[in-house]
């Protein structure tokens, strides 16, 4: 009862989410308390970073890994499995991938970041200005060299959601029953 | 339909039915209590406190969530204050590696952000004192280097937030504008005694507990038993996304118990917040608690719905009229900047968009960490 106990408050969202079942269960309270979208957003938001790393020889200039920027670990078998299977065919040609770049770009902005938005992020001004920035910053030049400062900018919103995550949802999905059995189980 | 299922599936069909009819049973008897309001007016902190006196208190695992969330608060309010007084010298930020979640290192970010600081007008001479001196540049690079799952405060860490608050006059600087720039007045509080949080075995106490600050998203719920009342009392976000959710629990609400920061005239929504420009006059927290109560009252379910008006965070407010008139937030008020009149013109404001004269409407005023102090 104590390792569980233990263990159950070393729980860490990083943690949860890598985890299949972890993820799940963290899910379900969400859909519970009605804040599901932000991880949804993680979701959606990490399978564009992995269309992009698969696609990088085309998509990242130079190659430059690092500007895809940071990852959040979640489970592959649910961010890959979830993902259109051909959009990791390897045989995409080049402007269709920029396009589809874009779209997923433009669908992560108009569900999750713009005031009329029906699951609009729970995000600083800072951010969404910042978001708002790049995107238009888009429309005027869609070319490659647009894509850091987009990443940037909604990397910054990734921010405000994970620490809203861990200083409020994750805190009582730990003390749940959900977040008990789950450490239970997982030890 | 259903030829097929198994005696097990029955059973366990009916142990779920039997399930949602007690909780049906249990949701006829609970009052059910809505806390809304605007973000950052002390929804959850009335929570907590309802939960420790009238609740079960909080047991240990939740200390330590408390924990976690006042170490988070420490670390994102130095981070903050870190990165305003950078943006307000266009003094860039330190060397930062973008080794994990921080976005903070990124050129194009930051351009982003010290190009909004072009809105700011103010002297050299006000500028200067915002320039935070070389020697706490290896302050500021670790602070701003901190991910959110490690903000547990370790000696180093304590050792820079202490340093910073102590001896550098620019935070301290920009600490004064923390209505401007989201933030929270407790976090001073934290920052002074932060040997004491930083220590390996701290576990907050009640006052450190009702000071943290959080966003609150989505909702949560819990029951409290008063004599021999059932009150279901349900804490949700209060920020402009989360309030299109509110519309999901207003079935069956007995009243809804909407709480006011009376400090809130001159600080500035957390989805507005850019930097020391903001105009507080144009939009503050107050301008929006009040539309959020406008629009609350005219839904259509909550016609003979009861409410009880909290105005929370009284003794702040004793303190901050002495320096800043509510004329912020009601520029029609032509009383003195004392407390007494100035409440008074607040809650008769309040009291006077309801315009249902049947609908019951209570008062009631509380202070930051000691409960329903009744102001009358």
């Amino acid at each position: 009862e104590e390792i569980v106990s233990s263990f159950n408050q070393q729980l860490t969202l990083e943690r949860v989410v890598m985890d299949k079942s972890g993820f799940e269960l963290f899910a379900a309270h969400l859909v519970k308390e009605l804040s599901l979208e932000n991880i949804l957003y993680l979701v959606e938001y990490m399978q564009l970073k992995h269309f992009i790393s698969i696609h990088q020889s085309h998509l990242l200039q130079y190659g430059d890994v690092q500007a895809i920027g940071y990852r959040v670990d979640i489970c592959p078998s649910i961010l890959i499995a979830n993902l259109d299977p051909r959009l990791l065919q390897m045989n995409i040609p080049a402007s269709l991938l920029w396009q589809i770049t874009l779209d997923m770009f433009d669908y992560l902005y108009s569900r999750y970041i713009l005031d009329s938005s029906m699951v609009r992020l729970n995000i600083s001004f800072d951010s969404s200005v910042s978001i708002r920035q790049a995107m238009s910053q888009l429309r005027q030049y869609s070319s490659l060299d647009v894509l850091p400062s987009l990443i940037t900018a909604f990397d910054a919103a990734t921010t405000d959601v994970l620490r809203l995550l861990r200083g409020d949802s994750f805190l009582r999905f730990q003390k749940s029953p959900e977040g008990i059995a789950y450490s239970k189980d997982f030890m | 339909m259903g030829g097929c299922m198994s005696d097990s599936q029955d059973t366990t069909d009916r142990n779920v039915e039997r399930e949602i009819e007690k909780d049906k049973k249990q949701d006829t008897r609970a009052h059910k209590l809505l806390l809304l309001g605007a973000g950052g007016s002390g929804k959850s902190t009335f929570f907590k406190q309802l939960k420790a006196i009238h609740g079960e208190g909080h047991n240990d695992r939740e200390k330590e969530g408390f924990k976690r969330q006042i170490h988070g608060q420490v670390v994102e309010s130095i981070q903050l204050l870190i990165r305003q007084c950078k943006t307000v010298t266009k003094d860039p930020l330190p060397g930062i590696k973008d080794e994990d979640d921080e976005p903070f290192g990124n050129d194009d970010l930051d351009d982003a952000r010290l190009s909004n600081s072009l809105k700011v007008e103010m002297t050299e001479t006000e500028i200067a004192q915002f320039k935070i001196a070389k020697e706490f540049d290896q302050s500021c690079q670790y602070l701003l280097e901190i991910h959110g799952s490690r903000s547990a405060l370790t000696e180093q860490l304590v050792t820079h937030v202490k340093s910073l608050w102590n001896e550098c006059p620019a935070i301290q600087a920009m600490f004064e504008h923390r209505n401007k720039i989201g933030i929270p007045d407790s976090s001073a509080f934290f920052f002074n005694d932060i040997e004491r949080i930083g220590r390996s075995d701290y576990t907050p106490d009640h006052k450190d507990i009702v000071l943290a600050r959080y966003r609150t998203t989505g909702m949560t719920e819990k029951e409290f038993h008063i004599k021999d009342a059932v009150f279901k009392v349900l804490d949700v976000g209060g920020q402009r996304n989360e309030r299109k959710k509110w519309i999901h629990f207003f079935d069956g609400v007995t009243a809804v118990l909407f709480v006011v920061s009376l400090t809130c005239y001159d600080e500035v929504p957390f989805e507005d917040v850019t930097d020391l420009a903001a105009d507080v006059t144009l939009m503050n927290s107050m301008l929006e608690s009040i539309k959020v109560f406008e629009d609350t009252l005219d839904f259509e379910c909550f016609q003979k719905t009861g409410f009880i008006l909290f105005f929370n965070k009284a003794d702040l407010m004793q303190e901050k009229i002495k320096r800043v008139p509510i004329t912020n937030a009601f520029p029609n008020y032509k009383g003195p900047q004392e407390f007494k009149p100035s409440v008074d013109y607040i809650s008769k404001y309040f009291l006077s968009l309801n315009r249902v004269p049947e609908r019951e409407m209570l008062l009631r005023f509380f202070f930051e960490y000691v409960l329903f102090v009744n102001y009358w």
